[in-house]
């Protein structure tokens, strides 16, 4: 075989790759969408399921995902604003600005069951919090913080060190800067963080099904220590017991706003990106 | 009267990398010292030590002594934030932030002052840098719709809001057309009555027609 031949080859193959790759997606969304959409009626969205899911809406397993995701970020920005201005302010050894760096991949790469073990040990029976939304919170908390450390350090490590000298030069003290010149100018990177992991939460199952979540009983938590129904949690449960296609079809329908949601999110975090890149060359 | 900068056997290492050697030197007050030379001579370096905008950089090491008014301004005691509202700097590339001329103006003393002050200072320092005509009905607009001479005299009057006895103006003019830069030019003459100026600058021609005295780069290194 001559070797533009071997070269032609090598190129169809890779173009055969990267067609299937990208195929993958269309073909993921399109099953969702032909078998989701039956299950839409108009009342999908605001009923409450009936029947033990075969039929009626998802309203409350879409308040449980909300409610989980909103206490997630709520938990988790704090926490990782915090510590990235702490490393990229203040921290001046490199070896540890590498080990946060690190710890942080690491974190990212942690199969989410295991955040749902040692959270739900942790949280759950060593805290107290049970088998609750606000374990579940907790954990998804603590899986979304290296999307948003990443996110929010990527911005700040952006940002033109004119800002900063101007600012120092004006006597302004670290915290000053902080303040009037760090977080203002990386709102769109915090904002795309924010959106990066409300969309893992809300994707998330594993880390939640057994330490936050029920499929019945309970429609909006009462307490700090009742548990809600999720979108994930319904969709596995009528997946696993469905007798009839009535009841698939609503797990279809569930996958399908599911799905817009974390799509809603992730096309919502890529605009904000685009702002924040026009922002560093401002 | 002491002199307003005094220093004393300065030598600037960046690493192993000496910047400035050995150099002493004196500035009267309301002066304007310019101090020239090629690029990479270390006139920058002698600025930003002088406010100690270096402290940040971990290489950084300064031996010698920098008295100003007759105070070592690298003494472990020295307020580093009063130090730099004392003696501000301007760069070579005007930097404002993507908010209106107003708080632009007010950005180093929004916190430190009344509310009812804030109308007179923006008055006041855009008039000192002969910008209020200009701006004055547009106080509101972003403050980068300016041109970037006009960005330049608004930086220059923030750095004056907050009230400093010395300026840093670390070629000002460089990025600048020659109509703005005779703007800044006439500008750091009428500076002088209340403030004592230090200027790097790569132009002969500007260096001899505002300033009382010349530092030359090779003194330094």
């Amino acid at each position: 075989m001559s070797s533009a031949t071997f070269e032609k080859g090598m190129v169809f193959f890779l173009s055969i790759l990267t067609l299937l790759v990208s195929s993958l997606l269309l073909i993921i969304l399109a099953t969702v969408f032909a078998k989701g959409l039956p299950a839409l009626h108009s009342g999908f969205l605001i009923e409450a399921s009936e029947d033990f899911g075969r039929a009626g809406g998802i309203f409350y397993q879409l308040m449980g995902t909300l409610i989980l995701m909103t206490g997630a970020i709520l938990i988790s920005l704090p926490v990782a604003l915090g510590s990235v201005i702490y490393q990229t302010q203040y921290l001046k050894s490199k070896t540890g600005k590498e080990i946060c760096r690190q710890s942080g991949q690491v974190l990212n790469a942690t199969p989410t069951i295991l955040f749902g073990l040692v959270g739900y040990l942790f949280f759950g029976v060593y805290l107290e919090t049970g088998v609750s939304w606000v374990t579940g919170s907790l954990i998804l908390a603590v899986m979304i913080l290296p999307t948003l450390q990443v996110s929010i350090r990527e911005a700040i490590e952006a940002l033109s060190d004119q800002y900063k000298e101007t600012g120092m030069a004006l006597g302004l003290s670290p915290w000053s800067q902080i303040k009037s010149i760090i977080v203002p100018q990386c709102y769109y990177g915090i904002i795309t963080g924010v959106f990066l992991g409300l969309a893992r939460a809300a994707g998330e199952t594993a880390a939640i099904m057994f330490a936050a979540t029920t499929f019945s009983g309970i429609r909006l938590p009462e307490s700090f220590s009742d548990p809600v129904p999720t979108l994930q949690t319904h969709m596995l449960v009528l997946t696993q017991e469905a007798a009839n296609p009535e009841t698939l079809a609503q797990a279809w329908g569930a996958g399908l706003v599911l799905l817009s949601l974390v799509f809603f999110l992730t096309v919502m975090a890529w605009i904000l990106r685009g702002r924040l890149k026009m922002e560093a060359e401002l | 009267m002491s002199p307003a900068i005094q220093i004393k056997n300065l030598t600037v290492t960046y690493g192993s990398m000496k910047v400035i050697d050995d150099f002493s030197c004196e500035v009267k007050e309301n002066s304007v010292t310019a101090i020239i030379g090629p690029s990479g001579c270390g006139k920058s370096t002698l600025l930003r030590s002088l406010c100690r905008m270096n402290d940040r950089i971990a290489e950084f090491h300064l031996a010698g002594q920098v008295l100003m008014k007759g105070e070592n301004i690298y003494h472990p005691d020295v307020d580093v934030y009063e130090l730099r509202r004392r003696v501000g700097m301007i760069f070579q590339k005007p930097c404002v932030f993507p908010k209106s001329i107003f708080e632009n103006v007010l950005f180093g003393v929004k916190h430190r002052i009344d509310k009812k002050d804030y109308e007179p200072l923006v008055e006041r320092v855009l008039t000192e840098v002969n910008l209020w005509k200009e701006v004055k009905d547009r106080l509101k607009n972003l403050a980068t719709t300016l041109s970037v001479g006009q960005q330049q005299r608004l930086a220059i009057a923030r750095t004056l809001a907050v009230g400093p006895e010395i300026l840093l103006l670390d070629e000002p003019t460089s990025s600048l057309d020659p109509e703005s830069a005779a703007a800044i030019e006439s500008l750091i003459e009428s500076l002088k009555t209340h403030h004592t100026i230090l200027l790097v600058t790569h132009l002969h021609e500007q260096a001899e027609k505002v300033s009382d005295n010349l530092i030359f780069c090779n003194i330094i290194k």
